[in-house]
């Protein structure tokens, strides 16, 4: 969801490089989803869709989710008992909003075990600290029985091979059909969780949710007579100067939104693939010294926040919230978040979503973000145990529109949440902590299909559809998602750094735009070229 | 050290109370000379075990924790000379030798930055931080009232209790780009500037925060020290018509020489260890090239890039220089005749 400190510009750079959050803000995660080479020998999970429900607006083979304007009415239990076994269950999970109260403390969470039938034992770690946590964790072998992955983590095949479950048997093919919500998450999902040819993990499927766009506040625009619309990249940055005050202390963006602008240049995402199957990155095409020299000049006109460069990405949705900046990229799924932050600004607060301008005066191409925010696995185990945390898991995948989703994110009714005039669940003060406002942390170990759906506001769900309508058809992949580069895997990280550095450098002004081509040459002999060739043999491999 | 401290004590037999860096000099200026202290010394070792059992069992809590804490993960630095993978245990990672330590011999230009930057923030912090506690405690000795001067001294040392995010983040809220400064400044039309962020200004703004926050907390020793000389030279000095000026120069420093190159010699121990925490809150807005030193390296890479060997021999690399250093200044220390952090 957020946009962290040091993903927002990597979110640009490489989509390899969102590596600081593998909870959340995946809007391009790690390519290192897949298996490349090695998946061809795999069978992926069977897609059985779940008919339970019916969405409001129904999602699109493009990947448009189901659209819902109210919580779909008469929940029903979809599964009978307990799935556990009353046995504990450890866990490892991140979480991007305030850590919720221990379990000791937390009526909901004691809910939840009950209804799990086990004490499901969750060590919860803030989301911009878990890459750290699971590194640390890895080494002292204090992970857990099931846990989030970060995507970043160096070697992660080897570590998976190692020291978790392959889940082949148990999820491939039809297998998948003793666990009918696990079998409901969308195929494009399960390609990012095989490695090694093997299923060594479980998605958290995002679909095109994952995917970056412009936030705008609308009721500023409005007060100020500003289009949110504009039609060329001139205009952008003429409505980027309409709506900064610098002296009431108001900037027009929270910070320089890179992946946004290599879109208006048409650059791939993150990296592209031609015809004859080679690989370029967009670091290395003309367009993105374009859009280094748009954003400097954004940053030398003061239209950006001054504090960017050392901000974090909550701090930067914090001044979209109090209106100190009108414009922020992030998620789709960030949605929920940008009106939290503006839960103090009154009436009037209004997030509209910016269709991004081209260079040809057309809507920008856009990129589609990773389908999955990251993965889980489970810890290695004998087959009774792996089974028993697979309906575990299945358990928490229950769709909306079930009363095992109802009371997953949001409680107990009258307690946690109760409904509202339009059978929306609303949280209490209660449900908003114990419940971390409906997105505790076991969303980090499973979830359903991500639904576009948002309690009392139907009008912004209609909002996203209507954007999405427009800009997913044509969307851009990136074409190495589902592909492994060991290279990306064991230096990417220091890779990203040095890019994200050098990136913040020229925005910044202390180096030329110039200067580029020196850090492109650096970034392809350090390992670029490695990961390029790598790439290519996957897909080469993968595309016969 | 504690329990040594106590050792030398009971085997002296000195049940004075003097301070036990005397207690120390005394002793050794004794050794050579067939005194009863030296005779019991060739005491068998186990007679001496017996006669300080008691002693050493108070130690052993203490010895056990360091043991546990400190010496035990020191064992961890053997990843140094492996391509560690953190999910194999110890011994299953390959050995590669001194492959980690390339980075270090071949010059690798990160690391050299790195190192520079660690040096220029030493030696910055040696001569403007480390005199400070020492001027302040000498002003604060030179007030009267003692009332004022406690609330003085609590006022300054209070920063020392808040963590560096708080500290960080109130230099931001002041001085950043949209800090209170520059806010005020905007809204009335006026040029900002640019200090948060501002890589030329880095070094300074570091050495200004750890100032800030620890210069009050380190005058405590030196006020310690200062009171514990004694009044009677003061009253001799003046006697003999001795100035404000030349009692500090003859009296007052030579009474806290011992503390201040006890401490001198400690802070060289930790001297290529510059605020990891204070430095990465503040990374992101000037850059790697002026703020990377050698913890964050270590982090960066070991902990962000997944480069667990080449960490380990950076920071082993680290910790024996930071040995070698206390050691040399150490006996530099004894050479000039200063008692040093333990007699020789």
């Amino acid at each position: 969801m957020s946009l962290s400190r040091r993903t927002f510009l990597s979110a640009g750079i490489g989509a390899a490089a969102l590596m600081a959050s593998a909870s959340c803000s995946s809007s391009t995660t790690p390519p290192a989803t897949g298996g490349g080479v090695a998946d061809a020998g795999v069978e992926l999970p069977t897609y059985i869709r779940f008919e339970g429900v019916t969405a409001d607006l129904p999602g699109t083979d493009d990947g448009i989710p189901d659209t819902f304007f109210s919580y779909p009415a008469n929940p029903q239990a979809a599964t009978d008992g307990p799935p556990a076994d009353g046995s504990a269950i450890q866990g490892s999970v991140p979480v991007n909003k305030a850590v919720p109260p221990s379990m000791d403390r937390n009526s909901y969470w004691q809910a939840l075990n009950e209804r799990i039938g086990s004490e499901l034992r969750l060590t919860i770690t803030p989301g911009a600290d878990y890459p750290q946590r699971f590194a640390t964790a890895v080494a002292g072998d204090g992970l857990g029985d099931v846990f989030t992955i970060d995507m970043s983590f160096a070697q992660l095949p080897q570590f998976l091979a190692a020291q978790c479950q392959d889940l082949t048997e148990f999820l491939s093919g039809d297998a998948i059909s003793d666990y009918p919500f696990l079998a409901n998450l969308p195929t494009d999902s399960w390609r990012g969780t095989v490695y090694n040819g093997a299923i060594y993990g479980l998605p958290i499927s995002r679909g095109v949710q994952s995917s970056g766009l412009l936030y705008t506040r609308d009721d500023l625009f409005e007060a100020r007579g500003v289009d949110p619309q504009p039609a060329t990249i001139d205009d952008f940055v003429q409505t980027c100067r309409d709506l900064t005050d610098t002296r009431a202390n108001t900037w027009a963006l929270t910070n320089v939104p890179m992946a946004t602008l290599q879109q208006m240049y048409g650059l791939p995402n993150t990296w592209g693939v031609d015809d004859a199957g080679a690989f370029s990155h967009a670091i290395e095409a003309d367009g993105y010294k374009a859009a280094l020299e748009l954003g400097r000049s954004l940053v030398a006109d003061e239209l950006v926040h001054p504090d960017f460069a050392d901000a974090t990405g909550a701090d930067a949705k914090g001044w979209f919230g109090a209106g100190s900046s009108a414009i922020h990229q992030d998620t789709y799924s960030a949605m929920g978040s940008m009106y939290d932050v503006g839960s103090t600004a009154g009436e009037g607060y209004l997030v509209g979503l910016m269709l991004t301008p081209g260079e040809d005066g057309q809507p920008a191409p856009f990129w589609l973000g990773n389908p999955n925010n990251t993965i889980s696995a489970i810890a290695k185990g004998d087959e009774a145990r792996v089974r028993m945390l697979l309906e575990v898991l299945n358990f928490l995948a229950a769709p909306i529109g079930t009363a095992e989703h109802l009371f997953r994110k949001y409680g107990l009714e009258g307690v946690h949440y109760d409904f509202d005039g339009n059978n929306d669940p609303v949280l209490t003060e209660l449900g908003e902590t114990e419940a971390s406002g409906g997105t505790f942390p076991i969303e980090y170990l499973i979830d359903g299909p991500r639904p576009n759906y948002y309690p009392g506001r139907p009008q912004v769900a209609q909002d996203i559809y209507d954007h999405m309508q427009q800009v997913i058809p044509t969307g851009v992949r990136n074409p190495t998602v589902g592909l492994y580069s060991a290279t990306q895997g064991t230096v990417g990280g220091r890779l990203n750094t040095t890019l994200n550095d050098a990136t913040n450098a020229i925005l910044l002004g202390r180096e030329p735009v110039s200067s580029w081509d020196d850090v492109v040459a650096d970034w392809r002999s350090a390992g670029g070229d490695s990961i390029r060739s790598e790439y290519e043999e996957g897909y080469a491999a993968a595309n016969g | 050290m504690e329990s040594s401290v106590s050792h030398t004590d009971v085997a002296t037999g000195d049940t004075s109370s003097r301070p036990v860096g005397l207690d120390r000099t005394t002793t050794g200026m004794s050794s050579g000379a067939p005194r009863p202290f030296l005779r019991r010394r060739r005491n068998p070792w186990y007679s001496r075990l017996i006669r300080d059992r008691a002693l050493l069992v108070m130690a052993l809590p203490g010895m056990a924790l360091l043991l546990l804490f400190q010496y035990l993960p020191l064992l961890g630095n053997v990843i140094a000379f492996q391509a560690y993978v953190p999910f194999l245990p110890f011994g299953q990672s390959p050995w590669v030798g001194l492959d980690n330590f390339a980075v270090i011999f071949n010059g690798d230009p990160a690391f050299v930055n790195a190192l520079r930057n660690t040096l220029v923030l030493t030696l910055v912090q040696v001569i403007l931080v480390f005199p400070a506690p020492i001027a302040l405690a000498l002003l604060l000795n030179s007030l009267l009232s003692e009332r004022i001067k406690r609330a003085v001294q609590s006022v300054l040392y209070l920063p020392h209790f808040l963590s560096w995010v708080i500290v960080v983040a109130v230099f931001q809220q002041v001085l950043g780009g949209s800090g209170m400064i520059n806010n005020f400044l905007r809204t009335h039309g006026a040029d900002t500037f640019s200090i948060i962020g501002n890589s030329d200004l880095f070094v300074g703004l570091l050495t200004s925060q750890v100032m800030w926050k620890d210069t009050g907390w380190a005058t405590i020793l030196f006020l310690a020290a200062l009171s514990q000389i004694d009044a009677s030279l003061y009253e001799a000095a003046s006697m003999d018509g001795a100035s404000r000026w030349r009692q500090m120069w003859h009296v007052t420093l030579p009474g806290i020489r011992g503390i201040i190159v006890l401490l001198l010699i400690l802070r060289l121990g930790d001297s290529l260890t510059v605020g990891f925490e204070q430095i990465i809150l503040q990374q992101g807005g000037v850059g790697l090239a002026a703020s990377e030193v050698l913890d964050t390296y270590v982090y960066n890479n070991g902990i962000v890039g997944g480069q667990w060997g080449v960490a380990a021999a950076v920071g082993l690399v680290k910790g024996a220089v930071g040995v070698l250093l206390v050691l040399g200044a150490n006996k530099i220390a004894h050479l000039l005749g200063e008692n040093g952090v333990y007699k020789s």
